[in-house]
């Protein structure tokens, strides 16, 4: 069963850096208890490096469409960790 | 190295190696507009005809200011930016070695077109020193980073083949060298079928190569289309090399023969494949808004196919259907729609998505993880505004009709040397602004 909340963000479609900003702008209000989905056709590499310094952590998921959906939360959120662990 | 992704983040160099490159860049589509102003007016005063034929100092030096100054000098700073994204190693010599590369290459190349317009053999000599130690410094290093860590990409492979072609370019340019300062033997090192190979490995080669390497990158990241097939990206360097091989046997050993004529067309097909598998993707674009490097890329490729149709009415001309002049005038068109209209046209329309990424990559890591910092960044729209890069595809449209119509009506030089000052005035302009811009950010 899914404890944490799924805040999706589909930037697919979108050019850089447009995805970057969009994802800042979803972390900036990510609160505990929460994970941000984020569905893109290739990885935000620069992106894991910022959120990694602002406290974040992350999973990669590759999907059967093609897309990426990389998962981000609080790296103290003990209990979104401990379900992400468990995947 | 991020695994199965084939790029790599990890290893960004110095903001001012690339921008080191990209600033230099117009300013020799200044002096290239400059040129070709004062052969206009000479025309005007009766001062001759600048583009009776290829081989005339004036036109080579104009050539090479854009091949060399804008098109190499712009890739080369791409390069240093991209290959260690997709090798997953930084080129070598760090940001002495790029000032290096960067500094010689611009000495060399003002040698090369002081030779050119003036004889002077001291300029040879120069020239002979600083563009191939630069060239060299670079393609060393730049071959030493574009390996893969696990396996080959479409990107690298392109990138690793425009590498060798630009040693093999950079060793008959100076042999042509050589022979115009009559250091070697002018009767062979001035031999055209030599230089034809020369062009045609520095264009289907270094250039052509480059451009495809960097377009399967780029083309789907920036204007989110499909990205070619894995297979596919490696089939077209391996082809087009195999097809410069066998052009430059052919042409060496049955020069002037049906047998050269066909071989250069055998290049001309294996890059029409590329070419239309870029039309294709660029087709398929998920969001559909105006878009100037858009409008660029599909300038290169309508001039791609204009270039064709100019080539093939100038061998049918060889079979004798026209006069030798007609031939001659069209073969300059064809070298304009396919170094101005394609190259160029392409190099700015990556320019135009590269300039403002870059610096927003840059100003974003110097930000570190301050996201309020990072919001309050320009938008890459703030950093190179549409209206900018609008204006210079459009004055790239100007001036590529009257690069063609001057090789027709001679006097028309002056306005598309005037023309080609604006374009590049404008892009040293956009590109200073896009500089300041990051100066102020980091």
């Amino acid at each position: 069963m899914t404890i944490a909340t799924r805040i999706e963000l589909d930037v697919s479609a979108l050019a850089p850096p447009e995805p970057l900003d969009r994802a800042l702008d979803a972390l900036a209000v990510l609160n505990r208890g929460e994970y941000l989905a984020f569905l893109h056709y290739r990885e935000p590499f620069p992106l894991y490096q910022t959120a990694a310094e602002g406290g974040f952590r992350h999973r990669v998921l590759e999907r059967d469409d093609g897309k990426f959906e990389i998962r981000f939360w609080y790296a103290d959120d003990d209990a979104v960790t401990a379900e992400f662990e468990s995947l | 190295m991020r695994p199965g992704s084939g790029l790599n983040f990890e290893y960004l160099p110095s903001w001012s190696i690339p921008f080191g490159f990209f600033s230099m860049a117009p300013l020799w589509g200044i002096v290239a507009g400059l040129l070709v102003s004062a052969a206009g007016v000479g025309v005007v005063f009766g001062d001759g005809f600048p583009w009776a034929s290829r081989w005339q100092s004036t036109l080579i030096a104009g050539v090479h200011c854009l091949v060399l100054g804008v098109v190499a000098q712009t890739m080369i700073g791409a390069l240093y930016q991209v290959l260690p994204v997709l090798g997953g190693r930084l080129i070598g010599g760090g940001l002495t070695g790029g000032r290096t590369v960067m500094w010689l290459l611009n000495l060399g190349l003002l040698c090369l077109v002081g030779g050119l317009t003036t004889s002077i053999g001291l300029f040879w000599v120069a020239c002979l020193t600083f563009l191939p130690v630069s060239l060299l410094i670079f393609s060393i290093s730049a071959l030493r980073a574009a390996k893969p860590e696990s396996q080959w990409s479409g990107s690298l492979l392109a990138v690793r083949c425009s590498l060798l072609s630009l040693v093999f370019v950079l060793l008959l340019g100076a042999l042509q060298v050589s022979g115009y300062s009559a250091m070697l033997w002018p009767a062979y090192a001035l031999d055209r079928h030599l230089t034809d190979i020369h062009l045609l490995w520095g264009v289907g080669g270094w250039i052509g190569l480059l451009v495809m390497g960097v377009s399967y990158q780029v083309v789907p990241m920036f204007h989110v289309t499909p990205a070619l097939a894995a297979q596919r990206q490696k089939i077209y360097p391996l082809l087009i090399m195999a097809s410069l091989l066998l052009t430059s046997v052919v042409w060496w050993l049955f020069p002037d023969s049906m047998l050269a004529t066909w071989a250069r067309w055998l290049n001309v097909f294996a890059f029409l494949g590329y070419v239309g598998e870029l039309a294709r993707a660029l087709k398929q674009r998920k969001r559909k808004l105006e878009d100037a490097s858009v409008k660029a890329w599909w300038t290169g490729i309508g001039s791609y196919l204009g270039f064709i149709v100019v080539l093939a009415a100038r061998d049918a001309g060889l079979m004798w259907l026209w006069p030798l002049e007609w031939v001659t005038h069209l073969e300059l068109a064809a070298g304009g729609m396919l170094i101005f209209g394609t190259i160029l046209a392409v190099v700015l329309g990556m320019q135009l998505k590269i300039l403002p990424f870059l610096s927003y990559l840059h100003m974003q890591r110097a930000c570190g993880s301050d996201f309020s910092k990072i919001k309050s960044l320009p938008s890459t729209r703030d950093i190179l505004p549409e209206i900018f890069s609008l204006g210079l595809v459009k004055l790239h449209w100007l001036n590529l009709s009257l690069i063609i119509l001057m090789i027709f009506y001679f006097e028309l030089a002056i306005l598309a040397g005037l023309g080609m000052l604006a374009e590049f005035g404008l892009l040293a302009f956009s590109t200073h602004r896009v500089l300041r811009l990051l100066k102020r950010h980091i």
